[in-house]
């Protein structure tokens, strides 16, 4: 199919009319799954608090990923309602459905860190200081945690619908084990961690020497571009995979 | 006369089921009925219209625009009618109207409350607590209260009880008054087209048996009853459908004249209903 072009004279933040109405919809449809989720996130907040864990990055991550794993809430109605089907009966083109549900997911996630963040300030006996926790530095391994999430689940969640997230993750949680048998039986277990290891060492000598040869405000845009580009790509293929999807 | 809408040469292949060249066309403020058994079609060709399934081959032109490339538009000024509608069951009538509604540029809520009290339809109760034939009346509701010039409604009155039936063709009767909103009425029920309907599409096996208007067919085809001896008299392929009895046969033709020709009075000759037509056409007719 192709794409068909989505202009609209009323965009706010690039989104035309339609995307909020879009993302207005499922809001309004999820809001008690979403008050829910937002509520368990918070009571986690609460207790991570009570444990007094002086481990700042441990919170930024947990608080990301769930953060990240919220924005799926709206998806599971689509899917349990066929409400893709519903959906694409509306005068609304694929792609502003595939954008609405990146620009939501985007905003459910900011909206679930503020959640988490004002939990965790107002909790007494809190170990979170609200210096760290809005730093760009914590905000930007935020972001990362959240991209990857999304970036990886997002395509296959609206092809595939909910069965998404085990289409991805199934798999990945089969092949990495039987690479490790592979390996191991084969002899090459060593150099396979070993390449491991030098991946993720490569990945972070770059971003330290992005860092380290850029200036601040200059690493920071990297970062940005970086992570914009690759919910671009995901967005990208989850478009070309959403016009193939039949109802 | 314009068309509302246009299909031509859609095909659609899936495994085991394939739509070959469908083509027919809706002239504007009529209702064309698309009838055939089940299985035959009639929803994967609604279906693409909506543009839920994307054609192998074929073109569909609603309102003079590319039904596929320009499926936004296209779908602003059409209404759908589905068999099992779905809607937010947790939300209460009104509540879904007002988070549909806001789709279409031309929804007019007030219309919505007029055709909702008009149809008896409880706006305050949740979508999930209705019956089968009130949601299908909300969702009639809905597709013209964004004045919609185009309702395509797939076996809206399946399921449905004969008071309901009765009730929503009614409805439709009395709104296709204003002469501007055409229907595309897709069932199997053919007592319901003989009803309203303007113009009929047989669809069989994926093919169009034939799209003619409903007065053409009703007077084009015709049921011949007569002695079996009178069957070997024929060549074979004379009739589109042939019953044998004990006493005697029962076929379809849509040549009368020429059976008329050959066999004069030996034959009795009814008038076909729309039952008898796809009943025959698609070898449903078993041998007594």
């Amino acid at each position: 199919m192709t794409p068909e072009p989505s202009h609209s004279a009323e965009r706010v933040w690039g989104l035309n009319r339609n995307d909020w109405l879009l993302i207005r919809r499922d809001w309004i449809l999820n809001r008690v799954s979403i008050s829910m989720a937002l509520f368990v996130f918070a009571t986690f907040q609460v207790l991570f608090v009570q444990a007094q864990l002086d481990l700042p990055y441990v919170w930024v991550f947990l608080t990301c990923m769930w953060a990240a794993l919220i924005t799926l809430s709206p998806l599971a109605r689509e899917m349990a309602d066929q409400g893709a089907a519903w959906s694409c009966t509306l005068p609304a083109s694929r792609i502003d459905l595939v954008r609405a549900r990146y620009f939501g997911a985007w905003l459910l996630a900011a909206v679930g860190y503020l959640v988490a963040l004002s939990v965790a300030l107002l909790a007494p006996g809190s170990t979170v200081v609200p210096s760290f926790a809005i730093d760009l530095d914590t905000l930007l391994v935020g972001a990362t945690i959240v991209s990857v999430i999304l970036v990886f689940l997002m395509p296959s969640v609206i092809r595939f619908g909910v069965k998404g997230v085990f289409v991805l993750l199934v798999p990945l949680n089969l092949l990495l084990p039987v690479v490790f048998v592979v390996s191991k039986a084969t002899g090459t277990q060593d150099s396979l961690e070993n390449s491991l290891l030098a991946g993720l060492q490569s990945l972070a000598t770059v971003i330290a020497g992005l860092r380290d040869g850029l200036s601040r405000p200059l690493f920071y845009i990297a970062i940005v571009l970086l992570l914009f580009a690759l919910n671009w790509a995901s967005y990208r293929v989850a478009v070309a995979l959403f016009m193939r999807r039949e109802l | 006369m314009e068309d509302v809408l246009e299909v031509q040469g859609l095909c659609k292949r899936y495994p085991g089921f394939a739509l070959e060249n469908v083509s027919f066309s809706v002239p504007y403020g009529y209702v064309m009925g698309l009838i055939g058994p089940n299985g035959a079609g009639k929803t994967t060709t609604l279906k693409t219209i909506l543009g839920l399934l994307l054609p192998d081959r074929g073109e569909i032109r609603a309102f003079g625009l590319d039904a596929i490339a320009q499926g936004k538009k296209v779908r602003s000024r059409i209404g759908f009618v589905h068999d099992d509608p779905r809607f937010y069951d947790h939300l209460t009538l009104e509540q879904n109207a007002g988070l549909v509604g806001r789709f279409y540029r031309t929804w007019d809520f007030r219309r919505f409350q007029g055709l909702s009290a008009s149809f008896g339809l409880p706006v305050g109760k949740r979508f999930g607590v209705l019956s089968r034939g009130n949601k299908t009346k909300f969702a009639l509701a809905l597709a013209l209260a964004h004045q919609a010039e185009l309702v395509i409604m797939d076996e809206p009155t399946s399921g449905l009880d004969p008071v309901f039936r009765r009730e929503l063709l009614d409805n439709l009767t009395d709104l296709l008054q204003d002469e501007r909103t055409s229907i595309l009425f897709s069932t199997h029920i053919t007592s319901d087209l003989e009803r309203i309907a303007d113009y009929i599409t047989l669809i069989q096996g994926g093919r169009v048996v034939f799209s003619a208007s409903k007065d053409e067919i009703l007077e084009s085809w015709a049921l011949v009853k007569g002695g079996l001896d009178l069957l070997d008299r024929l060549p074979s392929g004379t009739f589109r459908g042939v019953r044998r009895g004990e006493l005697g046969f029962e076929a379809l033709t849509d040549d009368v004249e020429s059976i008329r020709g050959r066999l004069g009075d030996a034959v009795i000759i009814d008038r076909a209903s729309l039952d008898d037509v796809v009943l025959y056409t698609s070898g449903g007719a078993a041998d007594a």
